[in-house]
């Protein structure tokens, strides 16, 4: 188990520039305020993640770690595992670099915001890889790229749609409403489940599979 | 560890079945896997090492805790180096051997600190050789270890497969093109055609196999029951005999050269009966 973690994360090692240079991009364009850094620092994750299917994929890697002990229940078990892992490394990240960028910018720091971004941004990140992942490990990551792709572009769509054409003015309104804590559970009850039942999905489909 | 045992193997494609198959591997062995490409060599290993599922029979003595594999084309991502390599298989593995890896490597002549996809098709079949030996396993299944590699290395490779096979407790699994590194390593042939074991004789026996090349006055001298498989070639023909100790007594005017591996697998796979 540890040596596919170590796999994953050593693989992305050689495109450790790449990703520091779109970290760099991401904090220059916060610092103009064009984005919101917690939004985009722990998306880092995921194309890391992602970039690991297809290396696998081109090396016919899940093929040799069928053979090895535990080898099909390790493949999905880590890739689940290394986005956790990657996700709050960067989440971490962007929570300080929001700390800061927000001190040297506003002078004051609004720990609430940033920790109820950080928690709905990871909820949300979670329930899309929970979703995209069994497709991956269902058709590899060249087939299942055409239908993430149609996911984020359905998924923009519905969002566009929603916020342009509803006030959502009373969700705010609602939002005070309700126990923060309680919804805050409720919410990351939801990214768990999900992604834990994802795992199952893909655990179940990768057992049968033929390589 | 039990002998491996495959008993009524049938996988089953659109355009393509392989089997049923019976094989029984006893421990102690190199088993020479042989036969024309698509003919279903590499279908049996990914039975065997439960790469595919199978549709008929069962597989039984092969626990993947045991196993060391080197696929045709299959392996970790090329974009790591040669000592990720070692990094990531140490924690796979629980009997992996540090230094063991290291001698291969020296042994190769390995640079750790090259990327995998700088290595030449020979090297990277060195790096996946010596990753099958170094964690220790019982059982090594091989799917065309040689190919890429020249003849001195071919040879050096044999040689540690050799060096592998001193624990009597020790088997190889090895599919190859190249019949000639079989000559003198293995101790069991098995030939598979469309699908089909067509040989699957012991080295004792192939030693006993013949090839007869004669015009066809001499050709309709020999008894019918006699020859395994012929080909007529323009001026000649070529035939297969299994008993060369006992025709060499029955035809004593006529030459009969010991057959090579590459002999009998051509004559069985183009040859007539």
């Amino acid at each position: 188990m540890l040596g596919f973690i170590k796999k994953d994360l050593l693989v992305s090692k050689s495109n450790l520039k790449i990703y520091l240079l779109m970290l760099l991009v991401y904090i220059l364009l916060s610092l103009n305020g064009d984005f919101n850094i917690l939004f985009v620092v722990p998306f880092l994750s995921t194309v890391v993640v992602i970039s690991s299917f297809s290396f696998d994929e081109a090396s016919k890697w899940n093929m040799y770690a069928a053979t090895l002990p535990k080898g099909r229940k390790n493949i999905v078990k880590s890739k689940y595992l290394v986005l956790v892992i990657l996700y709050f490394l960067t989440s971490i990240i962007s929570i300080l670099l929001a700390m800061i960028i927000s001190y040297f910018t506003t002078k004051s720091i609004p720990y609430l915001e940033i920790f109820l971004t950080t928690l709905y941004m990871c909820v949300a990140v979670f329930i899309i890889h929970a979703i995209i992942f069994p497709f991956i490990f269902k058709f590899g990551i060249e087939k299942a790229r055409f239908i993430i792709f149609g996911f984020i572009f359905a998924f923009a769509i519905v969002v566009g749609l929603i916020t342009s054409n509803i006030d959502l003015s009373f969700i705010n309104e609602e939002f005070e409403k309700i126990n923060l804590l309680q919804l805050n559970l409720i919410v990351s009850a939801i990214g768990i489940i999900s992604y834990y039942l994802s795992y199952l999905i893909s655990k179940r489909i990768t057992l049968k599979k033929e390589y | 560890m039990e002998e491996i045992k495959i008993n009524n193997l049938v996988k089953k494609y659109h355009d393509f079945t392989l089997g049923p198959i019976d094989i029984d591997i006893p421990k102690g062995m190199i088993i020479g896997l042989i036969g024309e490409n698509g003919a279903g060599k590499t279908t049996l290993i990914k039975a065997l090492l439960n790469i595919i599922n199978i549709d008929e029979g069962t597989i039984t003595g092969i626990d993947n805790n045991d196993v060391g594999v080197v696929l045709d084309d299959a392996f970790l991502p090329n974009n790591l180096k040669v000592k990720d390599v070692a990094t990531i298989m140490q924690s796979l593995f629980p009997n992996w051997d540090k230094n063991l890896f290291k001698t291969y490597l020296t042994k190769f002549k390995l640079n750790p600190n090259l990327v995998l996809k700088e290595l030449s098709k020979g090297m990277h079949k060195k790096m996946e050789i010596a990753c099958s030996l170094a964690h220790q396993p019982k059982i090594l299944v091989l799917d065309e270890p040689t190919s890429g590699l020249d003849p001195i290395i071919r040879n050096e490779v044999m040689e540690i497969f050799q060096d592998f096979m001193e624990d009597e407790n020790h088997t190889i699994i090895l599919s190859t093109h190249i019949t000639s590194d079989l000559d003198a390593i293995a101790d069991k042939i098995i030939c598979i055609d469309n699908g089909k074991i067509i040989l699957n004789e012991t080295k004792d026996n192939i030693e006993d196999y013949g090839i007869i090349k004669c015009d066809s006055k001499s050709f309709n001298k020999i008894n019918k029951e006699d020859i395994i498989r012929y080909k007529q070639n323009k001026y000649d023909y070529e035939i297969l005999i299994s008993n060369r100790s006992k025709l060499n007594k029955k035809y004593k005017d006529m030459v009969i050269d010991k057959a090579t591996i590459e002999d009998i697998m051509v004559l069985l796979v183009k040859g007539e009966k």
